[in-house]
């Protein structure tokens, strides 16, 4: 109970962090921030639904007035702009994530870690976003498609890291990969 | 950590949170009936006097707050003109920057402690579905402590990371910093659990 909290808090205080770090330059060079990296994180290491809870303890405190948020941002305001589809996703993307992580423990980590982000974070992620931006900003779907394809290569790259990231924390912490423990 | 809300003691401020968020949601309601461009017009003007009537400085920082959301509007307003359909495009955006800024207005004029109170308020009827709130206010309250932590922490780390010759930081700063913070938890939970428990 005690570890499942602190978990829950610490992983939402680190989705604020990935999102306040420096802009990380990728190999292309292309700048981009890794808060929805560390959505996919909460989900692949926490499981469904401690990762869900994580992420969305998260965005409570961005609404209630903390700028958690890449850049600094924070607020009522954002939620109410045609992106938050973004914002309200992340948790169902959490959640998917990690309920596939949960489901698939023979193959190699970082495998299972890329695969469960790629259906979680990026697909459930834009069938909730890509709605919900056609609706707030009267767009069609061709039209949201092109405005939110710059973001598509870079987080299919992010979802690509998460497997190496979460190797790397797999090799030396084993135990911490709660969506893999074995005591359920 | 800085919240984002202005310390002050304007009506705004003085005003319950909970009037403010009932307010805020109504408004948001209504403000979609509206479809008369020159009418959304005059709510974003009497906007400006609405944060001006707090003080300049709230003025000057909600401009502040809008700005990012300035270029998103206007390639909404772009798509808009590519289909001809000016006039539907400029009630969206208008509508949009109203509600953005109304949303601004009631985070800063909230404390921080006052919104969580009336969060951890709203959440009371979990209690009759068998949810314990008070692990939630404990985790609220973990992570607006750590978060600052954890930030210095990463910063640190990137640090070290340079010390040992590499002038930037890439991705790999993500698996210590990870780490850290997992050995922590392990900690933090064992001492909550050694002074009785949740």
């Amino acid at each position: 109970m005690e570890k499942n909290i602190v978990y829950i808090a610490l992983f939402s205080g680190l989705i604020a962090v990935l999102g306040l770090l420096p802009k990380l330059t990728l190999v292309s060079g292309i700048p981009i921030t890794a808060q929805s990296l560390g959505v996919m994180l909460c989900g692949i290491i926490l499981g469904a639904k401690r990762g869900a809870l994580a992420v969305l303890l998260f965005l409570s405190l961005v609404a209630l007035g903390l700028p958690l948020l890449a850049g600094g941002r924070g607020g009522l305001g954002v939620f109410t702009t045609p992106w938050a589809g973004f914002l309200f996703g992340f948790p169902f993307a959490a959640f998917v994530t990690g309920y596939i992580m949960e489901r698939l423990r023979s193959l190699p980590i970082s495998i299972v870690a890329s695969f469960s982000a790629i259906i979680g974070s990026i697909f459930i992620l834009y069938a909730i976003a890509i709605p919900y931006y056609m609706i707030g900003a009267k767009m069609n779907f061709f039209q949201s498609i092109l405005t939110m394809s710059p973001f598509i290569p870079g987080d299919i790259l992010k979802c690509i890291l998460a497997g190496f990231i979460v190797n790397g924390i797999h090799k030396s912490r084993p135990n911490a990969i709660l969506s893999w423990a074995r005591t359920r | 950590m800085l919240a984002i809300s202005l310390v002050g003691t304007s009506w705004a401020h003085n005003s319950r949170v909970g009037f403010k968020l009932a307010a805020l949601s109504l408004i948001s309601i209504l403000i979609f009936f509206i479809t008369n461009w020159i009418l959304l017009l005059f709510c974003l003007i009497g906007i400006v006097f609405l944060y001006y009537s707090v003080s300049f400085n709230a003025l000057r920082k909600g401009m502040n707050l809008l700005r990012p959301i300035v270029l998103v509007i206007g390639l909404i307003w772009i798509f808009h003109i590519l289909r001809g359909e000016y006039l539907s495009g400029i009630i969206i955006c208008l509508r949009l920057l109203v509600l953005v800024a109304l949303a601004n207005f009631v985070t800063l004029t909230s404390k921080l402690s006052d919104m969580m109170e009336l969060f951890l308020w709203i959440l009371n009827p979990l209690k009759l579905i068998g949810i314990k709130t008070a692990p939630i206010a404990l985790a609220l309250g973990m992570v607006i402590r750590f978060t600052p932590v954890l930030i210095e922490r990463a910063k640190q780390l990137s640090q070290s990371w340079r010390a040992r010759g590499l002038r930037y930081t890439n991705w790999r700063i993500i698996i210590p910093i990870f780490i850290t913070v997992i050995d922590d938890a392990d900690r933090v939970s064992e001492a909550i659990r050694a002074r009785g428990g949740v």
